[in-house]
């Protein structure tokens, strides 16, 4: 089993609720969070190896919530149905570790996880 | 009368006679009684008469027909009276070269008012062409516009229902995948092919979806270093295989390319999906990867139906399909990509054998603005 501490960000339940079991199922310590403002108080409460966040969220968006989080973040793994050009850019400027655009291949997301959770150790 | 007389007697006596009529006196100058008339017409006609000095029409005398561009004019020079005096000999022969003389200058007068009415008959037409020709980009303006304000209505609806459909369509993948995992080794071959089935029906649905973000929201690429091997294994297994069709991948696997990996596995899906759809009866794709000096090949080949000229014209048409299925924009949107990655698309296709597209990406992608 990994251990790893990773929180999942997003608004939509169905994502949220499915994202959780099958990081659970790989052996992650599963937290989540269904927007930004909580996302962010959670991440300066708890030291997670992994953030899997939407861009898209209520209030504030993960591009804003992974610029604000400093140095030394966690590794962020931003998710998009649909972001315009000029978020993408500023996501990749933030060092997201990663940007994944939905719907994703549900394999391709566990790589990218076990990736970050690996890089911050 | 004078008289001679005595003394008392009138010696003078001036009598004056007063004529019993006036007696008209003769002229001494003979330009007193000339009269000119001008016609414009070959004869004294009343009607086309232009100007005169008498009113003694018609005035008998010397004619002098002239042309003045196509038509004839007619000078008629006479005298209301018989002609004395030194000159009257002349006369005839004055009043011919000043009729000549006149002739020539209303000529002149004539076809310099011609010409002028000429070169503005040809300023209006070109001025005219020159209006009608701007009313006509006008208007094609003015329908481009409209067509573009409906492109980016529909593109505003595709984004809005693209981002709301891509939500589920990401749910739907995960919980295909606990499904999956979930029935471990135990789960029965029909059961394994069902989802295999689902989990391809999501991936068309999603391609679709995400054309139609891309074709009318297009965003240049967002680049960062992609392993391309892995890069096609990840899209041949996001597209399951139909029945009957095996899907192969080969070729070198350690190329490393500077690209938008989204992008690209895009234009992946669509040349894997159409080569699937292209056997209906089964068949083999093929995915090779080959690098080349500064770039690499990616070669789809399929063993389907194939495709005549006239399709391969097309192909790159917004929206032309002959799939029973789909929009018609996935080669566009594959096009467009390659293209913002400074790359080239080619297609070699032959009826009843098979088609085989090639993207050739640079290693370190140009960075070519993506079209509007």
């Amino acid at each position: 089993m990994n251990g790893s501490a990773v929180l999942v960000v997003d608004d939509e339940v169905g994502m949220r609720d499915t994202m959780v079991a099958i990081l659970e199922q790989h052996g992650y310590r599963v937290w989540s969070a269904a927007d930004g403002e909580t996302a962010f108080s959670a991440v300066q409460d708890t030291a997670f190896d992994v953030v899997v966040m939407d861009i898209r969220l209520p209030g504030r968006d993960g591009v804003s919530v992974l610029q604000e989080m400093g140095v030394p973040p966690p590794r962020v793994i931003l998710m998009t149905a649909y972001a315009h050009e000029e978020r993408l850019r500023a996501a990749v400027e933030a060092n997201a570790f990663a940007v994944l655009h939905k719907p994703f291949e549900t394999r391709r997301m566990l790589g990218l996880v076990a990736d970050a959770s690996q890089a911050g150790k | 009368m004078l008289q001679a007389a005595g003394p008392g007697t009138v010696v003078w006596q001036e009598t004056v006679v007063s004529p019993a009529t006036p007696v008209r006196s003769t002229p001494t100058s003979p330009w007193r009684n000339l009269d000119i008339a001008l016609y414009m017409s070959d004869r004294p006609d009343p009607s086309a008469l232009v100007v005169t000095t008498t009113k003694d029409l018609p005035l008998a005398g010397l004619r002098y027909p002239f042309r003045v561009g196509a038509d004839t004019w007619l000078i008629v020079s006479g005298s209301s009276h018989p002609l004395v005096g030194p000159l009257a000999q002349d006369m005839p022969w004055i009043i011919l070269a000043i009729g000549a003389l006149t002739a020539v200058l209303t000529t002149a007068v004539v076809e310099t008012l011609g010409r002028r009415r000429d070169y503005a008959s040809a300023l209006v037409e070109e001025r005219t062409s020159s209006l009608r020709s701007a009313i006509a980009d006008l208007e094609t303006a003015q329908a481009q516009l409209v067509r573009q304000e409906k492109l980016a209505a529909v593109g505003q609806m595709a984004s809005a229902v693209g981002h709301e459909l891509r939500n589920p369509l990401g749910v739907v993948m995960n919980v295909l995948y606990l499904m999956e995992s979930g029935t471990g080794d135990d789960a029965n071959a029909p059961m394994r092919r069902h989802l295999a089935t689902a989990k391809r029906e999501i991936s068309a649905a999603t391609l679709i979806v995400s054309d139609l973000l891309d074709f009318a929201t297009s965003r240049r690429p967002i680049l960062a270093p992609v392993q391309v091997s892995e890069l096609v294994a990840e899209a041949l297994s996001v597209v399951p295989p139909p029945e009957g069709v095996q899907a192969v991948q080969c070729g070198e696997t350690e190329v490393v390319i500077v690209a938008d990996r989204d992008q690209i596995r895009q234009a992946l899906l669509n040349l894997i999906t159409n080569g699937y759809d292209s056997m209906p009866g089964g068949g083999t794709l093929t995915v090779s990867v080959t690098s080349v000096p500064g770039s690499v090949h990616i070669t789809v080949t399929d063993t389907g139906i194939g495709m005549n000229q006239e399709t391969r014209d097309s192909i790159f048409t917004p929206f032309f399909t002959k799939k029973t299925r789909g929009i018609g924009l996935g080669l566009v949107v594959t096009k467009r990509v390659v293209d913002a990655h400074g790359g080239a698309i080619t297609v070699d296709s032959t009826p009843s054998a098979g088609t085989s597209f090639t993207l050739t990406l640079p290693v370190a992608a140009a960075m070519v603005s993506a079209p509007q």
